[in-house]
């Protein structure tokens, strides 16, 4: 890599080659002075260096991180042989918050370093690496610039929302949950008397009615079930802009939902439907959370034509008892048309429908947000969702401006399925 | 500090003249010349430093015809270092401003221009006494080819440096 000349250079040598006509037209040799001191800073830079940036390394803190934290990432490089000031030019995502280019002079052993820390702004995969490098000689006559890359990639998972009226599943399946079923079983929740007969155990006795019927009588109780519980995520569209969009809302809110199901024993499987169709089996534990945290972290929008269909989906991926949780900005038909299929088939469905007339006011004009067309919009909206209510769809409005839990509330209880002609 | 430098060097630019011919016109045009170059700085745009740059030569070009003082040498080499000054001063402002870490290559920036400028001076002063103990006995048709000449050389230099 040689040095090339920089605007200085230019700007110098035009006021030179300025003064020097004007030193020979005018035949004052005082003109010539001028350029005197632009000569020699010119003649004394270093212009037939050949420089390289050598042992270039690139390392970023281990492990993911969460939306808002910190990325500690580390540069390190030799200048050979040793130059002036040297510019250090990350191009990092737009997930990052940007930072300022870094300026530094070369250490006696032709040593560059620096320690950055963008901020997580979204949820994504990052994937970056690439880092120029433009080294001046001392004068400023002279630049030249080189590019270096080691790609890393790390993920930035959601930061969870906080939940706590989780939808109750209509089916719950295995045992060792904490659903109530409609079995009788081992819970806590009471369900019945009934007289007593040989094996019940003792500690089950009602002593009061047993007293006042005068025959031994048990409590029967609800048997708590585990549930299996589907996050849906619509990509096929994104409202306003990161990290407030209505996919980030999206991304918080599954990553909050898997957190407070699993907490509760359950199984929790995610799926993403748009352009592509990417899914994680349901599971149950930490490790699941850590699993689903890092498909939340892959989620992006792909734009495509090729629709794949839920409802032919197998049943390991998407179980036919499983409580489907959809989070959708509910634009996008292809995702309602298969919300109504998957209903129709019998399933358990909750949509949360994000409202994102809020997400989008910063970027529409402001006639767009005037409140008469903002209301035909809510009414088309309430439609649609009585619509999917007709098909059994358990549907609420959510404002992303207020806590889930106020969404969450409406569709908390199951409802009995209306068949639909 | 590099800012305070540029504004230095503005001052410098629109005094040379004056020290030539002091007039209250040459002032006035020092005074837009002086602008023009505090401009360059604050914007900062090489583009406008070499405007203002130009103009302050044809400022300090007008009084030189019109007048012969001691002081012209030596009001050019203060023009000179002038706009070495604020070229370095708008580089440096264009192109560090906003880095992270400019703090640091201040004072080996301004040590460099320093040194320039130091050395600047000595060359000013080895070829005046140089020139003024050969061009004694010269013809004035001769100091002119000299001149040429000399213009002649120093402009293909530059150009033997950008095309190297």
């Amino acid at each position: 890599m040689t040095f090339r000349s920089s605007p200085l250079f230019h700007a110098a040598a035009t006021v030179i080659a300025w003064a020097v006509c004007l030193a020979i037209a005018l035949d004052r040799v005082e003109l010539l002075f001028v350029t005197l001191p632009l000569l020699v800073r010119l003649m004394w830079s270093t212009r037939n260096m050949m420089v390289d940036v050598q042992a270039f390394d690139l390392t970023v803190e281990a492990g993911p991180r969460t939306e808002g934290e910190q990325l500690a990432i580390t540069i390190t490089a030799v200048i050979e042989p040793r130059t002036g000031p040297v510019e250090i030019l990350p191009m990092l995502p737009a997930l990052l918050t940007p930072l300022r280019a870094m300026v530094q002079l070369p250490r006696p052993d032709g040593a560059v370093g620096c320690e950055l820390a963008p901020a997580c702004r979204a949820t994504g995969m990052l994937d970056f690496g690439v880092i120029w490098f433009r080294l001046w000689d001392r004068s400023g006559f002279w630049v030249a610039e080189t590019r270096k890359e080691r790609r890393v990639a790390v993920p930035v998972y959601p930061r969870p929302t906080v939940i706590r009226a989780l939808p109750a599943p209509r089916q719950p399946g295995a045992p060792f949950g904490l659903h109530p079923s409609r079995r009788l079983g081992g819970g806590t929740d009471f369900a019945d008397i009934r007289p007593f007969v040989p094996g019940d155990r003792m500690r089950r006795i009602n002593w009061t009615v047993s007293a006042r019927t005068g025959q031994l009588h048990v409590n029967e109780f609800f048997a708590e079930r585990s549930a299996t519980v589907i996050l849906l995520l619509d990509s096929f569209s994104e409202v306003g802009g990161r990290p407030n969009s209505s996919l980030d809302h999206c991304l918080r809110a599954a990553a909050g939902l898997a957190m407070a199901y699993l907490r509760h024993h359950d199984r929790v499987g995610l799926m993403e439907f748009g352009g592509l169709l990417r899914w994680t089996k349901p599971g149950a534990g930490p490790v699941q959370y850590a699993t689903i945290l890092h498909s939340l972290a892959r989620v992006a929008l792909a734009p495509s034509f090729l629709l794949q269909d839920l409802a032919a989906l197998p049943e390991t991926m998407l179980p036919r008892h499983a409580l489907i949780i959809a989070l959708t900005p509910l634009l996008d038909e292809r995702f309602v048309r298969m919300i109504m299929r998957l209903a129709d088939q019998g399933r358990d469905i909750v949509l949360l429908a994000i409202r994102s007339d809020e997400l989008s006011q910063g970027y529409v004009p402001r006639r767009a947000n005037d409140p008469l067309i903002r209301r035909l919009w809510l009414l088309e909206r309430d439609t649609l969702l009585r619509e999917l209510r007709g098909h059994g769809v358990r549907a609420a409005h959510w404002s992303p401006s207020l806590p889930i839990d106020t969404a969450l509330q409406t569709v908390s209880r199951p409802v009995a399925r209306r068949q639909v002609a | 500090m590099i800012r305070l430098s540029g504004w230095c060097a503005a001052v410098m630019v629109a005094i040379a003249p004056v020290l030539v011919f002091p007039d209250l016109h040459v002032f006035e045009a020092g005074a837009v010349v002086a602008v023009l170059c505090v401009a360059a700085v604050l914007v900062p745009s090489l583009a406008l430093a070499v405007v203002g740059s130009i103009t302050a030569l044809l400022v300090f070009a007008t009084p030189l015809l019109l007048t012969h003082t001691a002081y012209a040498l030596f009001a050019a080499l203060l023009l000179g270092i002038g706009v070495l000054m604020l070229f370095d001063a708008t580089h440096f402002e264009s192109r560090f401003a906003r880095s992270e870490g400019r703090a640091w290559i201040i004072s080996n920036h301004l040590a460099s221009l320093g040194a320039a400028v130091l050395l600047s001076l000595i060359t000013a002063l080895v070829t005046t006494v140089g020139v003024s103990m050969a061009s004694q006995e010269l013809d004035l048709l001769v100091r002119t080819g000299l001149v040429a000449f000399g213009g002649i050389l120093v402009i293909a230099s530059l150009m033997w440096k950008a095309l190297q």
